[in-house]
């Protein structure tokens, strides 16, 4: 299947969720935040939320800033 | 101390992370400047190469984390990326800017309040960076704002407290912290501000660009510090004309 994280389009040779995904793209967990199809997901949900075909991700992290 | 909503800080200078040479300077400067609480802005994560991790520095330095919502146009943007920042950084601590124009990142004050509203319902700690305008600080006061945050001149240019006036007339006014963000450029212009009675001051370019952020953090803490005890102390009043400070007793008169 096919997804999109931030603009990019990943293959995924089976479902995953987003735990999960963001093991498989070498993403820590600590300071980022999910949204699938701008629907935000929060923390507590992530192991149970599944991907499906052609959802968009936007991860977001802290970055430096004023 | 300074009460925000529901955490006390002894320090009045509150910093930022952005335009630091390196991670470890950034964080060293942090702690030079005893600052408590520190913005961190957000992005979009590059799968293909992302090393800069500042997160892990600031944690360890025990530092409170204030997410920004920069690059947010809108309410409606400023809104989404808030609640992402409450995500990533799991505070509901925002300072709240949106600024629709680059060239001179001058807030929006319709945005803003509006904006304002609907996070404090939402139950974020809002701190909206705003220009200097009395009328609409107390606008983001009925709001639910829990400081005003207002310029001293436009972010990054280093030009001081252009709003002086203004930002007299919003300590004045004002029943919630105000904290004079943006353009603070020297100690000099944050020991004024704090002289002025501002609660805190935000300071980020004048520290992260100077030749040494660490001396530069210290000399910003103890400004911050010498403006507020002169505050507490009261500033004598001033005059257009002399006023003797040595007695004037002709004693030379006769010679």
């Amino acid at each position: 299947m096919q997804i999109m994280v931030n603009d990019q389009l990943l293959q995924l040779s089976s479902p995953l969720t987003l735990q999960q995904l963001l093991k498989e793209i070498n993403q820590p967990d600590k300071g980022v935040a999910l949204a699938v199809n701008r629907q935000i997901i929060s923390r507590n949900r992530w192991s149970a939320h599944t991907l499906l075909e052609g959802d968009e991700i936007t991860l977001i992290k802290a970055t430096a800033g004023g | 101390m300074l009460t925000i909503a529901d955490k006390t800080f002894s320090s009045r200078l509150f910093t930022g992370t952005g335009k630091f040479s390196s991670r470890q300077t950034m964080a060293d400067a942090i702690t030079a400047s005893a600052s408590e609480l520190v913005t961190m802005a957000l992005k979009r994560v590059d799968l293909n190469n992302d090393q800069d991790d500042i997160l892990e520095p600031l944690l360890n330095a025990g530092v409170n984390l204030l997410p920004n919502t920069s690059g947010a146009r809108n309410a409606d943007e400023a809104i989404y990326a808030a609640q992402l920042a409450r995500e990533a950084l799991q505070t509901n601590w925002l300072k709240l800017e949106i600024h629709p124009d680059p060239k001179y990142l001058l807030p929006d004050p319709i945005e803003t309040l509006k904006a304002t509203e609907k996070l404090s319902e939402m139950g974020f700690v809002v701190m909206p960076y705003v220009h200097a305008d009395p009328v609409l600080c107390k606008r983001l006061e009925e709001a639910g704002a829990a400081c005003v945050m207002p310029l001293g001149s436009p972010i990054g240019s280093n030009l001081g407290l252009k709003t002086k006036e203004f930002l007299e007339i919003i300590i004045e006014q004002s029943n919630v912290p105000v904290v004079v963000d943006a353009g603070i450029g020297s100690p000099s212009d944050a020991a004024k501000a704090m002289e002025l009675g501002a609660d805190a001051v935000l300071v980020n370019t004048a520290i992260a660009v100077s030749r040494n952020p660490i001396a530069m953090a210290t000399a910003f803490k103890e400004a911050v510090t010498a403006g507020r005890r002169a505050y507490e102390a009261g500033l004598g009043s001033r005059s257009l004309q002399a006023e003797a400070s040595s007695p004037l007793t002709a004693f030379l008169d006769t010679i």
